[in-house]
């Protein structure tokens, strides 16, 4: 999975070019296989397929190279197709590696897939991060129009796509300096990481085994890491084979896995990084010392070193009222030819204690020029984090320099963390001679500005957005663990989970702290177990949707699985279930209260609801249907401290616990999530985000008049039905007043 | 001294009632925790919390009005109703201040704001109205002392101008009439036509006329035992008139009524107990009734079967402005306390709505007023649609120039609530500008594209449809029996391109404009096209040619069908309004300068020697419709024949005399066209008391027509109206356009007043 956002891609590629980077289509996984160079095995290129739309668009590919492969030359294998409306003597493919050229290939999509093999020059592939960028230039067959530009797509297919690297089979040695460097290959992408220890349910061990996790996802930058926590006992070298290993726990504890002169190091308190015997392609990382606090500190200095591969650029954030140029937000002045499809994008941060609602509006200020080759159908629109608010119309025949067009964008369509408004160009040529004229057709320029207006400040919990975006709040403040479950699939997710957490947060979760199931925090609180393993007045909040005694189903597990974890039973899903969760979710939809469908009735009109993001579906009753067991990450107020948030990963047993985490952190799924829930189900395997509670606050507003205001509007803007009943309840206490005030009247 | 008249203050001593400004203090003080929830419900109606929320709430609330509106449970929730409705009208004025005007730098800004103005200016009337008439009140009858000798005198003041003798003779007869001991009533004609100035004019023939009318009034006084007044010259118009009189008369109260105001004999009866009830009382005011149609009604066929224009006014709008004692003198039909009246120097004159003016004057040095919603005098409304722009501009010029020179805001001496009806009518004559602004801004979209209001689809159905219907259901709950829906407007809008000019010239000259005398009983031979249909016409094909360029718009620009289909609706509607205003301007022929109303009474005739009881269907002084059910083929024999007519007037059975003009049978009735003819000056009595001695028939008559209909039923008979109507209209107007003919039928009155000029700078004055 690539470590990096968009934006780093945007920042280096030409003007007016349209990226769309493989991160964000959440399609386009490099995955360079570890192989041995000596038999130049291929190494996929591609996790997915990636699209590429419109008359021009571009992906980059980021492929990481472990340090340790020696190769000298490299083939570029590459399957593509494209659309049959494509017109190949107008359209090409351009490839370049790390800024330079390859080659422009042909698209013609009447031949099916079409494939090339380049070979890349001798030292133009790196070890570390080496970025393919594939660029489409796609003429339509017919007149050109709006529609037609929509057609136009080529597609890198991953079956066929790949990177094969030549060399003498020799590798170089990994050591604690490359072991960063190396865990962070592509090659590892989908692979979990494993975690060993002689009792990892210790909460010691649970400590260091999450800040091995977390350290290891970390390096792999926004690349999902999966964790499987293992007991030594009764394992062996060959069992840990296809993937990495860290062993944590005393030279006593290990010592099976220990030769004598690894002592001798370990002794000294230097890191010991070990090839496994069984699988050379995989290294055995150990954490070990004479006691646990010797271990402790290898695990510190391994941590110490992990950072992210490639900071993402930091994004704007706005954190108070004012006026912000787009060039602030790091938007730069952007050129379209005609036919681009693909959305400009500004980007910022807001902070976690931004709170308003859909009363206060943020105003865009956009200055753009467009030619005179539209049709009156052109227009711009704009979206915000995924939801349509507004468009402009170019609809001037003769073209126009527009200054200051203003739109209002309601902050309730904003959410804390990361957001996003994305400005599609809808160019409508006028003609076909409109299509045939070079150069750009709409500029977007980037003295363009944005008003936002002083907003409440109140942090909230129960959101999963803020968790997803930047790991909310457990990076910046105390939180507790409690991982209730003993057995390694419970211990397993719950580092699945907190590395996730420190990818988002951009460095290691440093206030962590583990405590036993029956403890009752006061901070917030990260909970991973079964119902019945988790505290009651935890599992009260959180509304379960499963039954007792479910049918578990038949979960894709790794071979170390059936070890580690509680046994599945086989069983054969009946294929009308699928169809019943269907139509139990299109009934909890038309079952909602009359207010909620005539808000849908008019959001759908308005489509400006802040509150629901893409994958966010109205809250569901609980499915009481087989097959709906599963997993579940909720955030919900603490049962034992006020203010504070409980982040719980449940799963109706523990054998879910992993699967579910993984299917959650996948991208691009784990960065759209919204809503105070999301559920996997294991039968249908597929991952529902969802709001059954509120959000619910983690502070007092400040001691401010205009704070106090902004917040209790927010407050009951959000609280519709309690908004309501005050608005009636002034609206008859008035009258009556006033109507007993009538009657006193004397003349 | 009777009760009625003490304890009467000196002129120009200030009348405030120290220890009611003490009580006002009190009152304040108690409505502390009123004044704080209606801050905080406007501040929090005042507050956005998104369309979605909005879109919900205007559900909720419009359905609380319509099942409050069907189940009739507004009336015990009037004021939750007034409210919630009004609630949402605040929550769109809110959001269209903070959120819709045009970006400052455009050129749409300009219309943008204009159109703003008419809508804060429409905001604030319904505002003013919700004030003025959450609750009405209901006057009950104060009775007269039972001595007769402890009431107090009355003067009744008929001024005239121009008007004719018989006309005249029936207002005096009737007012001679009035139950009320004979010793304590005096009847005067005010003559301004038959003045010593008006006797010497340069004019040898206006001074001849001037001369005759002189002498035969005095003669018509005399013979009904009235008195005759007139002065030297003509100042100072009605007002002056009056003041005239008031130095010549010294009755303790004064009934204004004006030469078409024909009083029943129950006026002083229903109108004198208040003044022994409150001392400080200044006035008791009584409804106009009209017994003919205005042109309106007349050229649109709705009289009768419609509420007549002036009854929300009368009938609801000054009950209102009586709950908050600023029910105001409107020139007739009330009794005014002498003493008070002359404390300030008889009728005020600075504005030509001397009437208004001198209330206002009153009720600044803290004397009260009253109203009795019965309609006790029946008068005429103009006659041609020329005079009721006339009477209308004089209205809204006299209103306006109070605004300016007296404004009722700053005025020392009124209350809050007294300011706040005072500006509510004076405000309201700027309807025309509004109207105007309505009706031409949605052009700026159409022609040329500006944005002059900005909001989405969604924004304008939440808050603005949402205002929009509240409205419609507020108005219609409060006016409905009064006003059908969309008649306001109509008429409005029918006089707004002529008043606008009115008004601009009386602001731009707020000291210029003379009174004018309203031309009345006037007749129409034919039906022709107004000439003040020019600008109408001209509103009508600016507006179509609007529509097509929204209809291309529609076309050239698809991403704006949104905008283009909420502003073409606009425009449309518009557009209907003015064809129905071209409709109004088609004037109807109107062959009886008295009309005859309808009339339910059963009485005995005498025809051909025999007696049989007779329906008397309609009358007037001059005639009436007869209706016999039994053996009509005999009677039909004798159609041509004379008759008497039995009836009980005064507690006993008087006789008419009367010719038989024509016989028709209808449905086996046959029904028998009179016209009287009275012999003696009894019988003359008597036809003017069976006309207009009953109040019971003029409540009967209206409360035929009152009766409410829903929006939507006031609609489709509102389209109707304006389609059939208006089309008939432009057909009329393109006939009369191809014979180039001048509607020489025109009475006087409306060929002098077509001219806008005229309009516009008023005449000189009369006087």
């Amino acid at each position: 999975m690539p470590e990096r956002t968009k934006a780093p891609c945007r920042a280096r590629c030409p003007s007016g070019l349209l990226v769309t980077t493989a991160t964000l289509l959440g399609m386009c996984l490099s995955a360079v296989q570890a192989q041995e160079a000596s038999d130049d095995r291929p190494i996929p290129l591609l996790h997915g397929d990636v699209d590429l739309r419109g008359s021009m668009d571009e992906v980059v590919v980021p492929v990481i190279i472990p340090p340790d492969k020696a190769f000298d030359r490299a083939t570029l294998n590459l399957s593509y197709s494209n659309a049959l409306a494509v017109l190949p003597d107008r359209s090409g493919l351009d490839l370049a590696l790390n800024g330079r050229p390859l080659a422009t290939l042909p698209l013609v999509g009447a031949q099916g897939a079409a494939g090339a093999s380049i070979d890349l020059p001798a030292g133009i592939l790196q070890s570390g991060r080496n970025e393919f960028r594939f660029q489409v230039r796609q003429a339509h067959r017919l007149p050109c129009s709006r529609e037609r530009f929509e057609e136009l797509w080529s597609k890198l297919r991953q079956d066929a796509s790949s990177l094969t690297l030549h060399g003498t089979g020799e590798r170089k040695p990994v050591d604690p300096a490359s072991i960063t460097a190396f865990l962070a290959a592509s090659a590892f992408d989908g692979e979990p990481l494993a975690i060993a220890a002689r009792a990892p349910a210790d909460l010691t061990t649970m400590e260091l085994g999450s800040r091995v996790a977390q350290a290891v996802a970390l390096v792999r930058g926004d690349r999902p890491l999966s964790v499987d926590a293992l007991a030594t006992e009764g394992l062996d070298w060959p069992r840990f084979a296809g993937r990495n290993l860290a062993l944590i726990g005393t030279m006593e504890d290990l010592s099976p896995f220990l030769e004598p002169e690894d002592l001798a190091s370990l002794v000294e308190g230097r890191p010991l990084i070990r090839r496994l015997p069984a699988d050379p392609d995989h290294v055995a990382m150990f954490f070990v010392g004479s006691d646990m606090a010797a271990a402790k500190r290898a695990v510190d200095g391994f941590a110490g070193m992990a950072t992210r591969p490639l900071e993402p650029p930091r994004l704007f954030e706005i954190d108070r009222a004012g006026e912000f140029k787009l060039s602030d937000l790091g938007f730069r002045t952007q050129e379209l030819p005609m036919g681009v499809t693909e959305p400009m994008q500004l980007q910022f941060r807001l902070p976690p204690s931004f709170y308003a609602a859909d009363g206060q509006r943020m105003e865009l200020v956009l200055n753009y020029a467009y030619a005179d080759s539209m049709a009156a159908t052109a227009a711009l629109v704009v979206k915000v984090n995924g939801i349509s608010a507004t468009k402009i119309r170019l609809d001037d025949p003769r073209g126009a320099i527009v200054d200051g067009a203003r739109m209002n964008l309601t902050l309730g369509m904003f959410h804390p963390g990361i957001n996003t408004i994305a400005i599609y160009p809808m160019l409508d040529p006028v003609s076909e001679a409109a299509c045939m004229k070079d150069g750009p057709v709409l500029s977007l320029f980037e003295d363009g500005r944005l008003s936002m207006p002083e907003f409440a400040r109140l942090t909230h919990g129960g959101d999963l957005r803020d968790l997803v975006d930047d790991g909310f709040p457990y990076g910046q403040e105390q939180a507790q663990v409690m991982v209730s479950g003993r057995d390694p699939a419970t211990i397993g997710a719950a580092y699945t989970l907190l590395g996730k957490l420190s990818q988002r947060h951009g460095e290691l979760l440093g206030r962590l702290e583990f405590v036993p199931a029956g403890a009752t925090p006061r901070g917030h609180l990260i909970a991973v177990g079964t119902p019945d393993t988790l505290p009651p007045s935890l599992v009260a909040k959180l509304g379960l949707p499963w039954q007792a005694g479910e049918e578990p189903v038949p979960v894709a597990q790794s071979p170390l699985a059936d070890a580690t974890a509680t046994p599945v039973a086989a069983s054969t899903p009946d294929p009308r279930d699928s169809w019943r969760s269907r139509l139990s979710e299109e009934d909890g939809r038309a079952g909602g209260s009359l207010l909620d469908r005539l808000r849908e009735l008019l959001i759908s009109g308005a489509s400006a609801e802040g509150e629901t993001a893409g994958l966010v579906r109205p809250a569901a009753p609980a499915a009481s249907l087989p097959g709906s067991g599963g997993a579940m990450l909720v955030e919900v107020a603490s049962p034992w401290a006020p203010e504070r948030i409980a982040t719980v990963l449940v799963a109706d047993r523990a054998g879910y616990l992993l699967p579910g985490i993984d299917e959650i952190i996948e991208e691009p799924r784990w960065s759209e999530l919204g809503g105070d829930r999301v559920r996997w189900r294991a039968r249908d395997n597929d991952v529902i985000a969802e709001r059954l509670n509120p959000r619910f606050p983690l502070q007092v507003p400040e001691p401010d008049p205009v704070q106090w205001r902004l917040a209790a509007l927010t407050w009951l803007a959000q609280n519709r039905l309690i908004w309501l009943g005050l608005m009636v309840g002034a609206l008859m206490s008035a009258s009556l007043v006033t109507s007993l005030l009538l009657r006193m009247r004397r003349h | 001294m009777d009760q009625a008249t003490r304890p009467p203050p000196g002129a120009g001593i200030e009348v405030v009632d120290r220890r009611g400004r003490r009580g006002s203090s009190l009152r304040i003080l108690w409505m502390m925790p009123w004044l704080l929830m209606m801050a905080v419900l406007l501040w929090f109606g005042a507050q956005d919390f998104g369309v979605a929320n909005q879109g919900v709430l205007a559900l909720l609330l419009l359905a609380v009005l319509l099942v409050l509106h069907v189940t009739r449970l507004t009336k015990v929730c009037r004021t939750f109703f007034i409210f919630t409705a009004a609630f949402l009208s605040w929550r769109y004025v809110s959001w269209r201040v903070a959120d819709t005007l045009p970006d400052p730098t455009s050129w749409a800004f300009i219309p943008g704001v204009l159109l703003f103005a008419a809508e804060i200016y429409g905001i604030l009337m319904l505002f003013l109205g919700v004030f003025v008439n959450i609750r009405p009140i209901d006057r009950p009858t104060a009775p007269l002392a039972l001595d007769p000798a402890e009431l107090p005198t009355v003067d009744v003041f008929v001024p005239s101008y121009n008007e004719p003798e018989d006309l005249l003779e029936t207002t005096l007869i009737a007012a001679s009439q009035m139950t009320y001991p004979r010793d304590k009533l005096r009847v005067y004609l005010l003559d301004d036509g038959g003045t010593a100035q008006k006797q010497n004019d340069r004019d040898p023939r206006k001074a001849k006329e001037a001369i005759a009318r002189n002498r035969t009034l005095q003669l018509l006084c005399a013979r009904l035992g009235c008195f005759y007044l007139t002065r030297e010259r003509n100042e100072h118009a009605k007002a002056g008139n009056i003041n005239a009189a008031l130095g010549k008369t010294d009755g303790d109260l004064i009934l204004i009524l004006d030469a078409d105001h024909v009083p029943t004999e129950d006026f002083l009866q229903n109108t004198v107990g208040h003044f022994a009830q409150d001392p400080k009382l200044f006035m008791v005011q009584s409804p106009h009734f009209f017994i003919n149609p205005d042109p309106l009604e007349r050229n649109l066929d709705t009289f009768g079967r419609m509420p007549s224009e002036n009854e929300m006014f009368y009938q609801v709008g000054q009950r209102g402005l009586d709950s908050w004692n600023a029910s105001f003198f409107c020139g007739s039909a009330a009794v005014l306390r002498r003493t008070y009246l002359v404390s300030i120097g008889g009728i005020q004159g600075t504005s030509i709505t001397e009437d208004a003016e001198t209330a206002l004057e009153l009720h600044a040095k803290g004397l009260s007023s009253r109203y009795v919603a019965k309609p006790m005098i029946a008068g005429l409304s103009p006659d041609t649609f020329a005079s009721f722009i006339g009477q209308r501009s004089r209205w809204a010029q006299g209103m306006i120039q109070i605004l300016l020179l007296k404004n009722p805001l700053w005025k020392r001496g009124l209350h809050l609530s007294q300011r706040i009806s005072y500006l509510s009518s004076m405000v309201f004559w700027l309807f025309p500008v509004a109207r105007m602004l309505f009706l031409i801004t949605p052009l700026a979209y159409l022609f040329f594209g500006m944005q002059i209001y900005r909001a989405s689809y969604q924004e304008f159905v939440a808050y603005g449809l949402a205002h929009l219907a509240a409205s419609l259901l507020l108005t219609n709950f409060m006016f409905g029996h009064v006003r059908w829906p969309f008649i306001s407007e109509l008429y409005e809008i029918a006089q707004a391109p002529f008043l606008v000019r009115a008004i601009g010239s009386v602001l731009l000259r707020p000291r210029a404009p003379t009174f004018k005398v309203t031309a009345k009983a006037e007749r129409l031979d034919r039906n022709f096209v107004s000439e003040l249909s020019r600008p109408l016409v001209l509103l009508l094909g600016l507006l179509a040619i609007g529509t097509i360029a929204g209809v291309a718009r529609w076309y050239a620009f698809p991403l704006e069908r949104e905008n283009v289909a909420i502003v073409l609706g606009w425009n449309l509607f518009n557009l209907l309004f003015v064809l129905g205003a071209i409709g109004v301007v088609h004037e109807q022929k109107q062959r009886r300068g008295m009309p005859r109303v309808p009339r339910s009474l059963t009485a005995a005739a005498t025809i051909g020697g025999s007696l049989v009881p007779v329906q008397i269907a309609d009358l007037s002084v001059g005639g009436a419709q007869l209706k016999l059910d039994e053996e009509a083929e005999i009677y039909r024999d004798l159609a041509h024949g004379a008759g008497s007519l039995d009836v009980e007037l005064r507690g006993e059975i008087r006789t008419i005399p009367f010719e038989i003009r024509h016989a028709v049978v209808e449905d086996d009735v046959l029904v028998l066209g009179i016209r009287f003819d009275c012999q003696t000056e009894a019988q003359r009595v008597d036809v003017v008391s069976l006309c207009f001695g009953s109040s019971d028939a003029w409540v009967s008559f209206q409360a035929a027509r009152q009766h409410p209909r829903t929006v939507i039923g006031g609609f489709l008979h509102f389209a109707n109206l304006c389609l059939v109507k208006g089309t008939l209209g432009i057909i009329a107007g393109l006939r009369q356009g191809q014979v180039d003919a001048v509607p020489a039928a025109v009475g006087h009155a409306a060929r002098k007043l077509a001219l806008p000029q005229d309009l516009i700078q008023g005449a000189k004055s009369d006087a």
